[in-house]
């Protein structure tokens, strides 16, 4: 008997006495579209609670409805990047390199195409830092579903992963606040709604990247019950 | 990997013997040292067991498992790098031998032959390699709690015969 055999003789009978059941996860796909649900409740939610009291008016406006689509389009690559990063061996490098690809280009899109309105005389600075919170607290839902649906896989890179979640959730946030928010000027969109998805994401990802990856260190038997 | 996600005993050991060799090979093509090979084997095996609710079932389980393996070999290579950036290696050796060092020596080394086994393992594992008690528990194959009150047996023993 080798010093190897033993050790793996040792492993296996420690391992397989403490298995139980553990549901395999939806596929990844399922969990996209569930939470893309939710986002899409969430802007939903923004729009009938929001300050934009025209809204039924600039939907009609193709370049509005555009910058809402490349900001849930982004939403979506990027929620789809991290739950795919969360089960091994699911995200090879090209596919990686195509979903940041896609990411850069509705970025570049979305700042070279957004609409370009006049800004308000009267408008405030509790206004714009209104946005900046409100970006936050319209991503939080999405974000802790994502979190919670990326946490319960197994993700290999924890920081890479918490940054797609957080730029997923805050793009939702970003959205939300662009059908709640009356202004369209194009300072006033770049600056307290764009610049706020990159704070939170970043913000968001030092808070928790490193937890993400913190199943790859816990105890054999705390990360799975049994049917969980 | 199925039966195992239904808590199939039986399937589980034989999907272990069955990846085995391969994974010990993928160890040793990756890490030379044949003890620390023994931990990342150990340590791949238990990261496997911590994620087999993400395998899906409809797809092949090579890539689950070695993408798994991978980052198992690439942590333990850079908590390696890190732990050597922060030793301090002398570059010059003293000229004046230390005799208390050798004595010191000695008598810790008389003092943990009076260790049982496991004592002697939390020892070295949370004194010498420095693990927290976290990290050391699965790498003695025993729970946190169980190896505190190991190393505090340990630590009595030492203090009474130091």
């Amino acid at each position: 008997v080798t010093l190897e055999d033993a050790t793996h003789r040792a492993i296996v009978a420690r391992l397989t006495t403490e298995l139980t059941p553990a549901r395999a996860l939806w596929s990844p796909w399922a969990r996209l579209a569930c939470w893309l649900a939710l986002a899409l409740a969430v802007v939903g939610v923004a729009a009938v609670s929001g300050l934009r009291h025209d809204l039924g008016v600039v939907i009609d406006r193709p370049g509005y409805v555009f910058e809402l689509a490349i900001l849930l389009a982004g939403a979506g690559l990027a929620a789809t990047l991290a739950l795919l990063a969360a089960v091994p061996g699911r995200m090879g490098g090209r596919r990686a390199r195509a979903l940041g690809a896609g990411l850069l280009v509705l970025a570049l899109a979305a700042a070279l195409l957004g609409e370009t309105g006049v800004a308000p005389a009267t408008r405030t600075a509790f206004a714009d830092l209104r946005c900046v919170a409100c970006v936050g607290l319209f991503g939080l839902v999405p974000w802790l579903a994502l979190y919670r649906a990326v946490g319960r896989a197994a993700p290999l890179d924890g920081t890479a992963t918490a940054l797609c979640v957080g730029a997923a959730a805050f793009l939702v946030g970003a959205a939300a606040v662009r059908v709640a928010c009356p202004y369209d000027d194009v300072a006033h969109l770049a600056v307290w709604h764009g610049l706020p998805v990159a704070l939170w994401t970043v913000v968001s990802t030092v808070l928790a990247g490193a937890g993400l990856a913190r199943w790859m260190d816990d105890g054999v038997s705390d990360r799975h019950t049994a049917g969980g | 990997m199925a039966a195992v996600q239904r808590g199939d005993r039986a399937a589980y050991g034989a999907l272990l013997d069955d990846i085995g060799p391969a994974v010990q090979q993928f160890v040793r093509r990756r890490i030379r040292d044949p003890e620390e090979a023994k931990d990342v084997y150990q340590d791949i095996l238990m990261a496997l067991h911590r994620a087999r609710r993400s395998y899906e079932p409809d797809r092949p389980f090579e890539p689950w498992f070695f993408a798994i393996a991978r980052r198992v070999v690439a942590r333990r290579r850079s908590e390696r790098l890190t732990r050597d950036a922060r030793e301090l290696r002398p570059s010059v050796m003293p000229d004046v031998p230390i005799e208390s060092d050798g004595h010191l020596k000695l008598a810790l080394e008389q003092a943990l032959r009076h260790l049982s086994a496991d004592q002697r393992q939390a020892f070295e594992l949370l004194k010498i390699e420095g693990l927290s008690v976290e990290r050391a528990a699965p790498r003695a194959g025993t729970t946190v709690g169980a190896l505190k009150v190991r190393a505090h047996r340990a630590y009595r023993i030492l203090r009474r015969f130091l």
